[in-house]
């Protein structure tokens, strides 16, 4: 994430929100929130971070989760959501997707970036990814 | 449920930041003229 984040201040900033949903609760999301921001303010100072480019929001009961296909019922945790990454359109079209294989397998924060600077400036994303079929 | 594809709309819903703000779908996506969204547990 904190990779993703200085894509963001080099290619997308103003143009892109980034949002993230998971069970976790509130103090969780917070936790995981300072986590990045500090890793961010020791590695790349000079980084605008007010306000931060990352919400984080709440789906206990995995309500969205399940609407989106991505919920994992099997997990040791109980129902979880699956590590899935889109870019969505202003129209709430998604535009490009990336399904990971496990929560260590994420896209590139290049990839991304350039996937959503091209939906942002109107344009199709590249949709072959490098390595997923 | 197949996960959302490609060309999809994604669903209307109501969630909480977690700031206890609540975020309306699909119209939280007219914020910006790109949306990031991901699904994670525990950290990205």
């Amino acid at each position: 994430m904190t990779a993703f984040v200085y894509e963001w201040e080099r290619y997308l900033e103003g143009k892109v929100q980034i949002l993230g949903i998971s069970i976790d609760p509130p103090e969780e999301g917070k936790k995981l929130l300072e986590r990045v921001t500090r890793d961010c303010q020791e590695d790349r100072p000079q980084i605008p971070l007010d306000p931060y480019p990352l919400r984080l929001l709440t789906d206990p009961d995995a309500q969205v989760i399940r609407a989106v296909g991505t919920a994992n019922e099997g997990h040791w945790a109980g129902t979880i959501a699956a590590p899935v990454t889109y870019v969505i359109d202003p129209a709430g079209k998604v535009k490009w997707a990336y399904v990971s294989e496990s929560a260590a397998d994420r896209p590139s924060p290049v990839a991304l970036a350039k996937a959503a600077v091209a939906i942002a400036s109107g344009k199709e994303p590249p949709l072959a990814y490098p390595g997923k079929s | 449920m197949a996960k959302l594809a490609i060309g999809d709309l994604f669903p209307s819903a109501a969630l909480n930041d977690i700031d206890g703000v609540a975020v309306q779908f699909p119209a939280v996506f007219t914020h910006a003229p790109a949306t990031v969204l991901f699904f994670y547990r525990g950290r990205w």
